[in-house]
C-alpha cells in the first residue's frame, strides 16, 4: 500500500535505495578474494623486473659526496649546502607527507641515494616529538639501524663495508646511551606512567636488540669480526644497559603499585631470570673471589686504590631506576673504599636474587642483581686498566700480567 | 590493502627514476593482484589477466624510460602511480576487446578453482564460490562503464577522484553512474 504522505514515501525510497546499495557493496567485496596464483606472481616479477629500466645514467652507488650534494635530484642551485638541501627538502616531505616518508625510504641502506633522506627524516621526526614519546621513537630507531646492520653484515662484495658497519655500531651504541639517560633522567615534562611505559617499550625491544646484535656479530666472517669488535662490544654493552636499566624502572614500579597482577609478576620474574643467567656468564676471573684479591700482585694494589674514583666518576651518572636508587648508592659507597673487601661476592649476590626470585620478593632480587652488575663493571674496568709492564735490568716484567690468564 | 601515501610515491617514482630496481619492486608488489583481479574481472579469462597485467607493468616502465630520456620526470613526479597503471591496464583491456571484438570468455572450472581464495571450510567455500560466480556473470551483463565503475569503487575500493581520472570522466557524473549501475547489478541478479 502506497504512503500517504510524500515526504514520508521519499524517506521509504531513500531508505531502501541504502539498503540495495548496502546489499550491492556488500556482495561485490566478496570479489576482493580474487587474486593471481602465486608462483604466477613470482614468475612474472622476475620477468617484468629484468625489464625495468635500471638506467645507467647514474650509477646506483654514491661515493659520500654525492649523497650529500643530491643537485640533481632535488635541483636545487649552488645557494645551498648540499646537507642544508637534505634537510630542507626532508622537512618539506615530512611537512606534507609524515611519517609516510620514512615508509618509502625505509629500504635505504648507507651509501643509497635516500639514505641521507631517511636520516634527516628521523631528526625531524625526533625533534617535533613530545618529550613522552621521544624515547620510544629512539628505540624504533635503533631498531632501523641494526636492520641496516644486518643488511650490510651480508653483502661481502662492498668495498666499505667495514666503514658501514663501524658506523652502524657506533650510532646503536649512541642512540641507545640517549635511550638510557633519557630512562634515567627524571622529566616533570614526562609523567611517571609514560616513563614506565617507555621503560616496558625499551626492556622488550632491547632484549631482542640485544640477541640480534650478537647474532648479526657472530655471522661476520672472523677477519671483519676482529676488524668491527670495538664497535660491536660497544653497542652491546649499551643494549644490555638500556635493558637493565629499563627492567629496574619496571621492578620499582611494581614495588611502588604493590602490584598483585600475577601475569606482571611472572613476566617480570622471567625476566630477572634471564638477567641472572647472563651475569653468570663468565668474566674470567679465579672463581668465587673478588678480582681484587687474587689476580693481580701485591704491587698492583697501589694502583688499584685509585680505581674506585674512577668506577664512580663512570658510574654517577647510572640510575637503576628511580624507586631502588637508594640501594644502588649504597652499593656504590661500599665499593669506594679499596681496602674493604665487599662483603658479597659477584656469585653470591646472583645466588641470593635467586633466592629471592624463589620467595617472590622481585626487588631483593632487582638490588641483589644490580650489585652484581656493580662488581661485573669494576671488573672489567680493572681488566681494561693494566698497567703498562716495568722492565727491570734482569729483563723480567714486572707487574705485567698475561691476558689469557685473566681470559680477556 | 594500504594505499600508498602521496610522499611514499613521489619518493618511490623518484627512486624509479634514479633506476633503483627495488622501486620498481615495489610498485610492481603492491598493484599486481589489483591490477590483476581488476582485468580478470573484466575479461573473465585467466590467461588474458596473466598477459595484460604484465603487460601493464611493462608499459608502464617504458613510460617512465621514456620520459626520463626527454627530461620529462615531473610528469612522472606529478603522476600518481595508481591511476596511471590503472588507465594502461584500462587500455589493455579495451585494446584487448578490439582484437577479440566480442564480450566476455567463459573460464573453465579449473581456473575458477585456481583464482578464487580457498580459505574457509568447504560447504562455506563451495556457497561462497558459487555467490561470487554468480556475481562476476550479473557484472558481465552490464555495459562496460558499469561494469567498470562498480570494480574500481567497490572492488579496488578507488576514491571518486582517482576513478574519474582513471575514466576521465566528471566526479559528479562518476556518483550518478555508480548509483544507476548498483541499481541495475541488483535488477540483473533478481532476474
Amino acid at each position: 500500500m502506497p504512503l500517504a504522505d510524500p515526504l514520508e514515501a521519499d524517506k521509504f525510497r531513500m531508505t531502501n535505495n541504502n539498503i540495495i546499495m548496502q546489499n550491492i557493496i556488500l556482495k561485490l567485496n566478496m570479489l576482493k578474494t580474487v587474486h593471481p596464483s602465486e608462483s604466477w606472481v613470482v614468475e612474472t616479477r622476475k620477468k617484468v623486473l629484468s625489464e625495468a629500466p635500471v638506467f645507467a645514467l647514474k650509477p646506483l652507488e654514491y661515493n659520500s659526496e654525492h649523497i650529500y650534494t643530491r643537485k640533481s635530484i632535488f635541483n636545487l642551485n649552488n645557494l645551498f649546502t648540499s646537507k642544508l638541501a637534505v634537510s630542507f627538502s626532508a622537512l618539506v616531505f615530512v611537512l606534507l607527507g609524515g611519517t609516510s616518508v620514512i615508509y618509502a625510504s625505509k629500504s635505504s641502506l648507507p651509501g643509497e641515494p635516500l639514505y641521507a633522506v631517511k636520516m634527516a627524516n628521523e631528526g625531524v621526526i625526533l625533534a617535533v616529538a613530545s618529550d613522552s614519546d621521544k624515547g620510544k621513537i629512539e628505540i624504533q630507531q635503533v631498531g632501523n639501524r641494526l636492520e641496516e646492520l644486518a643488511k650490510v653484515s651480508q653483502n661481502i662484495s662492498d668495498s666499505k663495508q667495514e666503514e658501514k658497519i663501524n658506523k652502524l655500531y657506533e650510532e646503536i651504541n649512541v642512540k641507545s646511551k640517549k635511550v638510557d639517560e633519557r630512562l634515567a633522567k627524571s622529566n616533570n615534562n614526562i609523567k611517571t606512567a609514560e616513563k614506565v611505559s617507555t621503560a616496558k617499550v625499551a626492556n622488550d625491544q632491547y632484549e631482542k636488540y640485544g640477541e640480534v646484535l650478537a647474532k648479526i656479530t657472530e655471522s661476520m666472517p672472523d677477519s671483519m669480526k676482529e676488524k668491527v669488535s670495538p664497535g660491536a662490544n660497544g653497542a652491546l654493552a649499551s643494549a644490555e644497559k638500556v635493558n637493565f636499566s629499563s627492567l629496574m624502572i619496571i621492578v620499582g614500579n611494581n614495588a611502588l603499585e604493590n602490584s598483585a597482577n600475577t601475569s606482571s609478576n611472572d613476566e617480570i620474574k622471567d625476566k630477572l631470570k634471564k638477567m641472572i643467567e647472563k651475569e653468570k656468564g663468565p668474566v674470567k676471573t679465579t672463581e668465587n673471589k673478588p678480582i681484587t684479591e687474587t689476580v693481580l700482585p701485591a704491587v698492583e694494589n697501589e694502583k688499584i686504590e685509585t680505581t674506585p674514583k674512577n668506577i664512580e666518576t663512570n658510574t654517577s651518572s647510572d640510575s637503576e631506576g628511580n624507586s631502588i636508587n637508594n640501594s644502588a648508592d649504597n652499593l656504590k659507597n661500599n665499593s669506594t673504599d679499596s681496602s674493604t673487601v665487599p662483603e658479597k661476592t659477584k656469585e653470591e649476590l646472583l645466588a641470593d636474587a635467586e633466592k629471592s626470585l624463589e620467595n617472590g620478593d622481585l626487588t631483593g632480587a632487582a638490588k641483589n642483581i644490580a650489585a652484581a652488575k656493580e662488581i661485573s663493571e669494576k671488573e672489567k674496568i680493572n681488566i681494561e686498566i693494566m698497567p703498562i709492564p716495568v722492565f727491570e735490568d734482569s729483563g723480567e716484567v714486572k707487574g705485567a700480567v698475561d691476558e689469557k690468564e685473566i681470559g680477556n | 590493502m594500504k594505499e600508498l601515501e602521496n610522499f611514499e610515491e613521489k619518493l618511490i617514482l623518484k627512486r624509479a627514476e634514479e633506476g633503483e630496481k627495488e622501486a620498481f619492486a615495489e610498485i610492481y608488489d603492491f598493484y599486481v593482484v589489483k591490477i590483476f583481479r581488476f582485468v580478470y574481472l573484466k575479461t573473465s579469462s585467466k590467461e588474458t589477466a596473466e598477459d595484460l597485467t604484465s603487460e601493464t607493468f611493462l608499459k608502464y616502465w617504458r613510460y617512465i624510460k621514456a620520459k626520463v630520456k626527454t627530461g620529462e620526470k615531473e610528469k612522472v613526479e606529478n603522476g600518481k602511480i595508481g591511476s596511471f597503471i590503472y588507465k594502461i591496464a584500462r587500455n589493455l583491456i579495451i585494446d584487448y576487446y578490439r582484437k577479440k571484438n566480442f564480450a566476455a570468455v567463459e573460464i573453465s572450472e579449473e581456473e575458477k578453482e585456481a583464482i578464487i581464495d580457498q580459505k574457509q571450510d568447504i560447504l562455506a567455500e563451495l556457497t561462497r564460490k558459487q555467490e561470487i560466480e554468480e556475481l562476476r556473470k550479473a557484472l558481465g551483463k552490464l555495459k562496460d562503464d558499469y561494469q567498470e565503475i562498480l570494480i574500481l569503487r567497490y572492488v579496488e575500493d578507488l576514491s571518486i577522484a582517482e576513478i574519474a581520472e582513471i575514466t576521465e570522466k566528471k566526479k559528479g557524473a562518476i556518483r550518478v553512474q555508480l548509483y544507476r549501475a548498483a541499481k541495475m547489478l541488483e535488477k540483473v541478479m533478481k532476474d
